[in-house]
């Protein structure tokens, strides 16, 4: 007759020799993600080999793989003098640190029958917050040498707020230099109704994807370098404060916020005296500023174009609409910023991006329609 | 008892299959770590690189994009990339604190802060900003370990010679992507070929090859710095990820 306790042993036994198969199921998946540069590299401990279960590969360029950035970098351990630490690398003089091996790795003979599937259910992100940081945005300015050739340009912090069009999501600008921050131009304002309207007709080509975004024109892209437009001496770009108005400024109220016009401007009132803002979506002025420019939206519909503002003519009068993507201005206003997004640079404006276009022999800029990824599925 | 000693045993060694074949020679796995080592030993070297790439062109289908890449790595903190073709007319410096991409067409450049070894740099860089380094897998420590980590298959094809050079031919192999490499039989036994092979993108081709091998040059520390041209511009660079 068998005891209970003999049941126990046998039970505890077989519990053990199960686990010494599941093991390496549980051990994180690898990808040989690197190179071409491409994220973080989990690492198996040295003692064991484990493949992933699925084929993971992919690669764009001149990188093995970078498929997901879903592998949790560990540190292995080494064989060498050398480590994977970054003090260590620098320390020692070689390009890479020398060559690391596993410890483990036999390298007479390689047996196949040590390999297991491994889950990739235990894969973790790679956080780039431990990353040292590659952020520019708190950057003085960069001693690169004689820099009086230098076309710079005080910039107005455009960055962050909410795309209310595509995410959710923060793009706040990194690389930003020599921001000149006395020019806030998102101070109290509503922002929800800042965004860009999709196209009517289909674009022809599939968009250009960067950073879970697609990025999308009618028109081929050609590089021209952004010089903002003189408007005239009435014309202050986003930011700009002004002590007092003109006499000629009236009151706009667009959704109980109250902002003042005069000539093609909007301000908000602000600590002692007034900041000019983006116009506000929705509202309507009787006489278009003196400069407007007839723009072409699709085949039945025209905008009016002044200083990155565009106008619909309403029964009321002319509307301040949002930027319909497909859009094509001939001039940008002061306050805009050349981005490199991947491949190509586009001027941020508030919001919207701008692709540099050259339409008919000119130098012309067209509204990029930017939706995040996953909306397009 | 008998049945859960049974089931036991049967989980056991059904968990234990493992899904596919698996391929290594050690001959392939000795000439690839005799490479990563003499990689490892350099302080600093240069070299050129001709890539073609299929790319699948929106107009006109499937078309061969190619581009020149002149490398020099300084000890394991300086970079300088010059390339040509298809790609554009770029330059990439990196002095160990800072990188600086610069578009020679649009006379425009970027910096980002980037941390102080070689390494660590191109995965950042890469991962946040999507920027593509020349061949640097072979330059990366554990590139044994990665190959054998990542492929189902690695065998050596033996000796070949080509236009009176002999090469080791391997090639490395998995359901999603083959990798042929060719390495010069000689002493240095330095990179010279890869081909990589895209399974399941109808044979997609990306092809390199290494030339001008430089190896532990004196390499001027100004190399590496980035000098603005005249009337040149500076941007921001979005990065990929918040």
């Amino acid at each position: 007759m068998i005891t209970r306790f003999r049941l126990f042993q046998v039970t505890t036994v077989l519990l053990l020799f199960a686990i010494a198969f599941l093991w390496p199921l549980i051990l994180d998946a690898q990808r040989f993600s690197h190179g071409g540069g491409g994220g973080g590299m989990s690492r198996p401990s040295p003692s064991s080999y484990s493949r992933p279960s699925s084929s993971s590969y992919s690669r764009s360029s001149s990188s093995y793989s970078r498929a997901s950035s879903t592998q949790s970098r560990q540190t292995p351990t080494q064989n060498r003098s050398v480590s994977a630490g970054t003090s260590d690398r620098t320390a020692n003089r070689s390009i890479n640190g020398g060559n690391q091996s596993s410890a483990s790795r036999n390298k007479a003979s390689v047996s196949t029958a040590d390999r297991k599937n491994i889950s990739s259910a235990d894969r973790t992100n790679v956080s780039t917050s431990d990353r040292t940081n590659v952020s520019t945005r708190d950057r003085n300015n960069v001693s690169t040498g004689d820099r009086t050739n230098v076309s710079t340009r005080d910039r107005n912090n455009v960055s962050t707020g909410d795309r209310t069009n595509v995410s959710t999501g923060d793009r706040t600008n990194v690389g930003n230099i020599n921001i000149d921050n006395s020019r806030d131009v998102n101070i109290n304002v509503d922002r929800d109704n800042y965004y860009v309207r999709r196209p009517v007709a289909p674009y022809p080509r599939p968009p250009y994807a960067y950073g879970g975004y697609h990025y999308n024109c009618f028109h081929p892209y050609y590089y021209h370098p952004y010089h903002p437009y003189y408007w005239g001496p009435v014309y202050h770009p986003w930011g700009f404060f002004v002590a007092a108005l003109a006499v000629t400024a009236i009151v706009v109220s667009v959704e109980q916020q109250q902002y003042y016009y005069d000539s093609g401007i909007y301000y908000i009132k602000s600590d002692g005296g007034y900041t000019v803002v983006e116009a506000p979506p929705g509202a309507t002025i009787q006489v278009l500023p003196e400069g407007s420019q007839s723009v072409v939206v699709n085949e039945t519909t025209n905008n009016y174009y002044y200083g990155g503002t565009y106008y619909e003519k309403t029964e009321d009068g002319y509307t301040v609409v949002p930027p319909t993507a497909g859009t094509v201005v001939e001039n940008l206003p002061e306050g805009g910023e050349e981005v490199r997004i991947g491949d190509v640079t586009y001027v941020k404006l508030g919001e919207t991006y701008y692709q540099p276009v050259k339409v008919d022999g000119k130098d012309m800029y067209e509204v990029v329609n930017v939706e995040p990824a996953e909306a397009e599925k | 008892m008998k049945k859960v000693l049974l089931f036991f045993t049967g989980l056991a060694l059904y968990l234990s299959a493992p899904a596919q074949e698996l391929r290594v020679d050690t001959v392939a796995v000795m000439i690839i770590d005799r490479m990563a080592s003499v990689i490892g030993d350099l302080t600093s070297c240069s070299f050129t690189l001709n890539t073609s790439m299929d790319v699948n062109d929106p107009d006109f289908g499937q078309i061969k994009q190619t581009w020149t890449d002149e490398v020099y790595l300084g000890g394991p903190d300086k970079m300088y990339i010059k390339t040509q073709g298809d790609k554009g007319h770029r330059g990439f410096w990196y002095n160990g604190w800072q990188a600086i991409t610069y578009s020679f067409d649009e006379n425009n450049f970027a910096t980002i802060i980037a941390p102080d070894n070689l390494i660590d740099m191109i995965d950042t860089i890469n991962k946040n900003y999507g920027i593509e380094f020349p061949a640097a897998d072979f330059f990366y420590p554990t590139f044994t370990d990665d190959i054998l980590a990542n492929f189902d298959t690695v065998v050596f094809l033996g000796k070949k010679k080509v236009f009176g050079q002999e090469y080791f031919h391997i090639l490395s192999s998995n359901p999603v992507v083959s990798v042929q490499m060719w390495f010069s039989a000689d002493a240095f036994t330095l990179p010279q070929k890869f081909v990589i092979l895209y399974k399941k993108e109808g044979n997609r081709q990306y092809e390199a090859a290494f030339s001008n091998w430089q190896l532990n040059p004196a390499i001027p520390a100004s190399v590496f710095e980035f000098t603005p041209p005249p009337a040149t511009r500076e941007v921001s660079i979005l990065p990929r990820f918040k």
